[in-house]
Parts: structure tokens; sequence; C-alpha cells
């Protein structure tokens, strides 16, 4: 509140007053607080007493006045426009200015704050590590201590908050002095730094981890300044070059400059590459080998050109990667592989080896074997006594079993050695299952086991494979099928799946296999416990050998089991038909009805398809009393299939029951027989027999024979014909010198007959000596050419014959009972022309002269 | 001598078709030599058989198995096809007995060939 002065009246008083006045320091409250009347009156004085000085007072003043408005709006606008926070005390702490900025910092207001204690309410701590506070409490003593010493520049400081947050704070303490110097408070200038702090933190963690990186990756980054020559590298880059991060060698002798000299144009390599990213290449890569402390040190480099607006280079950049470590594993890598090379090549000769020796011993193993068991069975030809003949039968027995283990495992090993091969040639299915069935018919029919054959009637009757392959698959799983089932049944199904498949199917009534046995079934030395050796005996090799063989033949094999009801083993193979093969005409007996007395349902079941194909029709009578009643009903039937396994009474009773139904006509009773059994076919009734398994082809013929023998008309299957000369397109053959060499006086004749049917007569040979003994004499325009002869077989008379002629003529024909890929490449390597397998038909050895000679082929039916 | 009927031995429509012609004569001298050469095979066949060697034994079927293909004899070429394919894989038992079984076939066809020469209405012929 501004004193008034009331008056001067020319008193001591006043005078003193205005002295006073203009000796006292001037402050805002005076120089604001008189009123302009009351300067006039006492101006009078002051003109006359003390005008001078009091002018220079006033002018001071007004300078004063001016700068302080100037400080405040100052101040103002710097409270306006910053963020820093500008703290004032007293020397007690008391806190007499908070501006703005402390306010939005510090998240106190101002009004509450001011007039309280700093070292109470504000807490501020220096860093012991970034953005870690210390615990010192005291910390407004602190900066205060600092502000007096003069060195409270302070960048590393935190404070909290009014909501208990931590602030990195850069803090510049200074005293506050009054006028005479003294001082009268703190002044704190705190500006927030987290944001910075924390950017400068991050981009220090990056260069660390980079620099980790590189160290991990011993590659280091480098930047090369074209114009100025200048290298900027990473440490990593120093190091990889054996100089430490200043530059100075292991050694300390070379110095930056020496660094840059070394890394960029140093080496011949580097130098080159430089010049060529100086000339405007983008990238390159490049390797070098360089020495630190005298050991080979091996770097890649890649690096990239930067060009200017004008396409001049300016800098090159790049990556050196200390690839040493690389190198050494990569040449100990090369050197291993070598080894392994210098290896393998040892295994596959000693595998050779074992390959030729196996070959040597499974001739040498083998041949002593079947002498023992040849001998044996010799023996056991001869008087003995029972004693005697149980320990031969014992020697028989076990030469046999040793014989199949000795075939087992060389077979595995061959397969295992990688030398199965697959042969692919024509053969008869029928004939394959019907000889595989027969080697096991034995053992099945001394276990009373009915053998089965179902045969697809779709199925071609010949097919491309390999059959002796197949059929030591179909006889193993044949085999194992017979030798574990004790009763019952084991049949052999052998169907078309599709076009090009067909699947063979071996069920058994067996023990049948659990789940869990299946899956080892067909690893190779694996039975199913070892009670399966000591009972059945075996390697335990032969399913694996089988699964092998069917997965070389492009196939695969399979097994479905029920523990006590059977297992089914089925492969497939690809189907391959042979040409067109020999087309089934149409039955003769088509038409005719026929009674199955079968007891077996399996087997009747197959019995009536196939009559059923046929054209035929048949009741199905699975025991004899069936049978009677379909004869009571008045059924007739024109032949009747009987099991030898029936009622050997009672079964001959239907026979006859069926030949006095049949009519006037005798009706043929065919026997259904089982090996190792004898009984009705002595019957005077039975008309025919027809081992079992039965097959298809056989059944046919059997029923065709009974019904022709019965009197029942049936047309001749062929006609016979008359001798007359035929060739090709009626061409004369008569001029052609043809020999035979063939030591086979059957084949000699059969040929020999051919030939004179083309109007050919042909001259004979033995053996390969006198077939080239005869072609050196006379000029032969063919020459039928067997295989196997004594003293020279074909492919060595070929060769001589050949090699006296020197030319094409004579032509020869191979003529082969054989018909495997080997043996006809044999025949063609060996100089002959063509090849036919025996035994041949006319028309093939017409077709054959004809493609040999340079006739076109032209089918051709002889006269009649 | 087997005394019920059964398929005939020979398969005389397919030699004659084989042939070319027919003609009673060749279809019996071929027969015959069959049957002539058979003896020396068989002897052969057991005698490698009792040795042991496998080889020679399935060398001797593969001549007389040549032979029986020719004369359409269909039964003994798949007895020596049997041997011979089986050789390595079939016990010396099955071996014997299927060389036993050669031995009846040939019986057999001697027979027929005896009935068929002679005009014989035996049951086996065709």
């Amino acid at each position: 509140m501004p004193r008034r002065v009331r008056g001067f009246g020319g008193t001591p008083a006043a005078l003193l007053l205005v002295t006073a006045m203009a000796l006292l320091p001037i402050t805002d409250r005076v120089a604001t607080g008189y009123e302009v009347g009351e300067f006039v009156a006492a101006g009078t004085l002051v003109a006359l007493i003390a005008l001078p000085r009091l002018r220079n007072r006033a002018k001071a003043r007004r300078t004063q006045l001016r700068l302080q408005r100037e400080t405040e709006r100052s101040a103002a606008i710097l409270r306006a426009v910053t963020n820093d926070a500008l703290i004032a005390t007293d020397l007690t702490g008391s806190i007499t200015h908070f501006g703005v900025g402390a306010e939005r910092l510090l998240g106190y207001a101002c009004a509450d704050i001011l007039g309280r204690r700093a070292d109470q309410v504000l807490q501020f701590a220096p860093e012991t590590q970034p953005g870690q506070p210390s615990s010192d409490r005291d910390g407004f003593w602190t900066l205060a201590a600092s502000a007096e010493r003069g060195d409270g520049d302070l960048p590393e400081w935190t404070a909290v908050t009014a909501d208990q947050r931590q602030v990195r704070v850069h803090i510049t303490a200074t005293g506050v002095y009054g006028l005479d110097g003294r001082p009268e408070g703190y002044l704190l200038l705190a500006r927030d730094r987290t944001d910075e702090f924390e950017r400068s933190e991050h981009i220090q963690r990056q260069e660390l981890a980079l620099s980790e990186a590189q160290q991990i990756a011993k590659m280091g980054s480098w930047n090369l300044d074209l114009r100025t020559g200048s290298l900027e590298c990473s440490n990593e880059l120093r190091r990889i070059y054996g100089f430490d991060s200043t530059g100075t060698g292991s050694s300390g002798v070379l110095g930056p400059d020496d660094f840059s000299e070394r890394v960029t144009s140093g080496v011949a390599m580097m130098r080159r590459r430089l010049v060529e990213l100086e000339s405007g290449a983008q990238r390159r890569e490049w390797d070098l080998r360089i020495e630190v402390d005298g050991e080979p040190r091996f770097l890649h480099t890649e690096a990239v050109t930067s060009f200017d607006a004008q396409g001049r280079a300016v800098t090159v950049s790049g990556t050196t990667q200390d690839v040493t470590g690389l190198r050494t594993t990569e040449r100990q890598l090369r050197a291993r592989e070598a080894e392994l090379i210098r290896e393998h090549a040892r295994a596959e000769q000693a595998l050779e080896s074992r390959s030729a020796f196996l070959a040597t011993m499974s001739h040498e193993i083998r041949t002593p074997i079947n002498a023992v068991i040849g001998m044996t069975s010799l023996l056991l030809t001869t008087s003995m006594s029972d004693q005697q003949r149980d320990y031969v039968e014992t020697v028989r027995t076990s030469g046999d079993a040793l014989l199949s283990l000795v075939n087992d495992i060389l077979d595995f090993s061959k397969i295992e050695s990688g030398k199965l091969t697959v042969e692919k040639a024509p053969f008869s299915v029928h004939d394959l299952v019907d000889r595989a069935l027969q080697l096991v018919s034995g053992a099945a029919a001394a276990k009373k086991l009915e053998l089965i054959l179902d045969l697809d009637p779709g199925m071609p009757q010949m097919i491309i494979g390999d059959v002796t392959r197949l059929r030591q698959v179909l006889l193993n799983l044949l085999s194992n099928a017979v030798k574990f089932t004790e009763t019952g049944e084991v049949r052999l199904q052998a169907s078309v799946v599709d076009a090009k498949t067909m699947v063979f199917r071996i069920h058994d009534t067996g023990p049948g296999i659990s789940l869990d046995q299946v899956d080892r079934l067909f690893e190779a030395f694996t039975q199913l416990d070892s009670s399966t050796t000591r009972k059945h005996g075996g390697t335990g090799l032969g399913l694996a050998i089988s699964s092998r063989l069917v997965e070389a033949m492009g196939g695969a094999i399979s097994v479905r089991s029920v523990p006590g009801c059977g297992s089914e083993f089925s492969f497939t193979i690809p189907l391959v038909p042979a040409g067109d093969g020999p087309q089934e005409t149409a039955f003769p007996g088509a038409g005719r009805h026929i009674l199955v007395l079968e007891n077996n349902a399996t087997t009747a079941q197959i019995l009536s398809r196939q009559l059923t194909a046929w054209g035929m029709s048949c009741d199905i009578a699975t025991h004899d009393a069936i049978a009677m009643k379909l004869i009571a009903k008045g059924r007739k039937y024109d032949a009747a299939l009987v099991d030898e396994d029936m009622p050997l009474v009672d079964s001959m009773r239907v026979a006859r029951l069926v030949r006095k139904h049949g009519g006037t006509r005798p009706v043929p009773i065919v026997l259904l027989r089982t090996l190792g059994r004898r009984g009705a076919s002595a019957q005077a009734e039975v008309a025919a027999q027809v081992m079992k398994p039965i097959r298809p082809d056989d059944l046919r013929r059997t029923l065709l024979a009974a019904f022709a023998n019965s009197g029942a008309k049936i047309p001749q299957p062929r006609n016979h014909v008359e001798p007359e000369s035929v060739t090709p397109a009626g061409e004369d053959w008569s001029h052609l010198k043809v020999l035979v060499a063939e030591d086979n006086p059957v084949n000699q004749k059969m040929m020999t007959m051919m030939l004179k049917r083309f109007g050919i007569k042909c001259q004979l040979a033995d053996d390969g000596e006198v077939a080239v003994a005869l072609a050196s004499a006379t000029q032969f325009d063919l020459i039928l050419m067997d295989m196997q002869m004594p003293r020279m077989d074909g492919l060595q008379a070929t060769a001589t014959i050949r090699s006296a002629t020197g030319g094409e003529v004579p032509k020869i024909l191979a003529v082969t009972a054989g018909a495997s890929d080997e043996e006809r490449s044999q025949c063609l390597a060996a100089g002959m022309d063509d090849y036919l397998s025996k035994p041949f038909a006319w028309t093939e050895l017409s077709a054959a002269i004809s493609r040999i000679m340079g006739t076109d082929v032209r089918s051709s039916t002889p006269s009649r | 001598m087997p005394s019920e009927i059964e398929a005939p031995p020979i398969d005389v429509a397919e030699f004659f078709e084989r042939l070319g012609f027919a003609d009673e004569s060749v279809l019996t001298e071929v027969i015959e030599q069959v049957l002539e050469t058979s003896a020396d095979r068989i002897a052969q066949m057991r005698s490698a058989l009792s040795a042991g060697e496998a080889s020679q034994l399935a060398f001797a079927t593969h001549t007389l198995k040549g032979s029986a293909g020719f004369a359409s004899a269909g039964r003994l070429r798949q007895l020596c096809e049997t041997i011979e394919s089986d050789v390595h894989l079939a016990g010396q038992r099955d071996l014997a007995s299927h060389l036993q079984a050669i031995d009846l076939e040939l019986g057999r066809i001697e027979h027929w060939l005896t009935v068929r020469v002679a005009g014989s209405s035996a049951t086996e012929h065709v």
C-alpha cells in the first residue's frame, strides 16, 4: 500500500523526508506511491536545494523501471514457451518461485507449493547409472551445495513428479544474490531429458548390439570415400585385420594409415575389385587370404558402390567377414568327403568280392547239401530196418531244412547287395499257380488240409513278368500257410484288379496273427517269437525276401489277420498281358447240368463259378443227403463232380443214383481227388478224376473227355489238316538253303517237317562244330541255331561263323528254350539276327523267316 | 499205368496245329523219338540228382522239356518245367518225386502211343 505524503509546508520534516527518499533505495512501492501534486510541491525545494541530485536519481529510477518491465515481459515469454522448470528458493529452501515449466514437469501447482520447503516437497537425486537414481534423500541440498560451489551444471539427475513418476533431468543450479552480493537464495533450472536420454541409450544399445553381432559373425563393415580416400570402419573390421580398435596392430607397429593402406589397397585382389567398383560395377564380392601374426586368415568381402547424380562413384561400402573357420571346416569336409569316397569305393569292392564269394559259395554249399539229400533219398529206397530208416529220414529232413536255410540266406544277401534283377518274359499264370500249389500239395495232404485254387476266369493266359520270383514268393507264402495251419483250408486266389494290376491272395484258417505282430512281420530276421523257430524252423527271412521281391517287381505285399480265424497274405503285381494270348474257346459242354457233391464250401463255390462261366448250370450239395433230396425231386444231371473226402459209400450211392436217373445216356462221375488218398477211384462208377487243387484247365479237359466217353457228342476242338506247301504271300522259299543246328532229334524232326511245309529242304547239324564246318563249306541263306548244344554252343558257333564270313549272310535265327531278356540280348550280341522261343508253331517259324529274310509278314492259313 | 480216364498225355490237335498239317505218321515218329531219347535223359537226371548236381539236373531236364514241348506232351513238359525252375527251391525229396512222376508220364505216353497205333478203343483215346 503506497504511503501518501499530505504536504511539505517547508518544514524540516518535509526536507528530511525528501532527502531520505532520495537516499533510500527506490522500491516499487515507493516509486509508484506518490501523487503528482505532492511532487510538484516538493519540486520547488528540490530545485533549490538538491535538484541536480534528484534529477540523477529519477533518471536511474526510470531506467530501473524500464529494465524491470523488460525482465518481467521476458520472464512471461519464457514461461509461455519453455518446458524447462524454473524454481527459486530462499536460503532456507522455501520456494519463492515455481514457474509454469516446473508445474508441467513436476506436476505441482504453483499456488500449492509456493512458500513450502523444497527439500521436503521436491525429490531430486543424482543418477548412479543411466535411469537409476541414487538413494540420496537430500538431493535439494546437494544441488544447493553445487550452486554455492559454482559447479551446478548437473546433466544426469532424476526428479520425482507429484504422481511419483521419475523424470530424467538436466539441472542447472545457481545461487541468487542481492545487489549487495549477499546470497539470497537458489535458482534451479531443470530440463526434461528423458526422451533424449532414452533415444541416446537406444542408439548406444543398437551400436553395442551391432558391434556384438559383428564380433559374433566375425564380420566388419566399412565405408570408403572415393573422393577423399578416407576409410571408416567398424572395430570388428580392425580386429579382423589384426589391429586393435585404434588401428594399432598386435605388434604395435602399425598405425591408422597403415591399416587404411592395408585394407584398401594393400592387397592386389582388393585393389582390382575397387577399380571395378569405381568404374561402375554396383556390387562385387571377393575372397582374400591374409596373414595375421603369421597365421592365415581367409576373408570374404561384399561391397556396393554409391553414385552421385552425375553417375560418378562416390563411396564404396561393404562388409568383410572372417571365414577362416568356415574355410577350415570346408577343407576338413572336402578331406572327409574324399576319404568317404575312398571308403565307399573300398566298400563297393568288398561288396563285389562278397557277392562273388556268395555266388561261389552258393554253388559250393548247395552241391554237397544236394548230394547229402540225394544220397539219403536213394538210401531210403533200399532195404533198411525201421530204426535205420528213422535215422536216414532224420538226415534227409535235416538236409532239406539246411538247404532251405542256405537258400534263404543267399537270396537275402543277394537282395541286400542290390544284385536282384527282375526278368520280364511271358509266362502262363495258370501254370505258375498250378506248380506252386503242386509243391505244397504233399505237405497239405499230410495235414489233411483242403488246398484250393481260385483262379479268376478273366485272368489272361499269358502275362509278362518274372515267373521265377513270383513262384518264389507264392511258394513262400503257401508254405507258411500250410506250415501254420493245422485244420481247415489254404486257398490261393489269383484275380485281376484292374487293367494294370493283378493280385494274389493266400488265405489260411491257421491261428492268425495279432495286430502288434503284423507290423514287424516283413522285417528281416524276425519271427513272431523264438518258439516259431524252434517249432517250424527257418531263418525268419522268408517274408522279408518275399516283400523285397514283390517291391522289386513293382507291387506291394500286405497281410490281414484275425487271431483264431486265420490270415490272408496278399500281394499285387503289375498286370502286363503277353499279347492277346490264347483265347478260351466256347466250352463245347455248355448247357449241361452238373451235380457238385463237395463238402468244402469254398471249393464248391469256386467250382460253381467256374462251371457257370463255361455256360453250365450246377447244383451244390455239401452233404450226400442234400444230393439225395435233389435227385429225389427229379433233378437230372449230365455229370457229377464228387469229392473224394465225402463218405465213400454214400457218395458212390449218390453217384449210382445220378447215373440211374440220368436217362438212357450214361452219366459220367468225375472224382475230385486229393493227393495221397486212394479209394473211390477204383470204383467202376468213376469215369474220370481231377486232382485237387483243381485247375480250371484240368477240369475243362477232364469234363470234355468224360462227356466224350459217355457217348455225348461234343464238337472236335481242332481239325486235322493235310500237308501242303504254304508260305506267306505264297512266296517260293524252295530255293533257300537252310541249316538246322540242333542236337535234339525230336526238335530236328519237327523243324525239318515245318520247313518241308514251306518247301524247304534243310541240312542238319548235331552240334555247333558241325554247324560251323557245314557253314564254311556251303553258303546257307539261313541257319536255325539252337543255343545249347554239345561241344560248341549256339553263341560260340554264331561268333565263329560271323568272324569267318564277315558279313550278314547267312541269316541266323536263334531257337532257344529260354525267353529271358538276358538270353535274347546274348543272342543279338553274338551276331544272331532274331530269336524264336521253343516250342514254336509253324506260323511263328514262318513269320520269323519272313521277318529275317526281309519279307513282309502276313498271316497265312494252311489249306485244308 | 493209370487205370482211370484222364486227359490224354499228348494233345494231338495242338501237335498238328503246331506242325501245320495232320500226319499220323509224323506224330508217331516224333513221339517215338521222344520216348527213345527220354531214356538217356532220365538216366542223366537220376545221376545228377543223386550227385547233387543241380545244374546238370536242370540241363538234362531242359532238353527233355524241349522235346515234350514240340511233342505237345503238356503234362510231361509241365513236370520238366517244375524240376527245372524249382531245382533251387524245392527240396531234394520233391525233386525225386517229380522225377518219378516224369517216369510215370513217359509210361503213360508209351501206352497211349501203343493204343493209338493199334487203333485201340481204349478209354484214353481222344
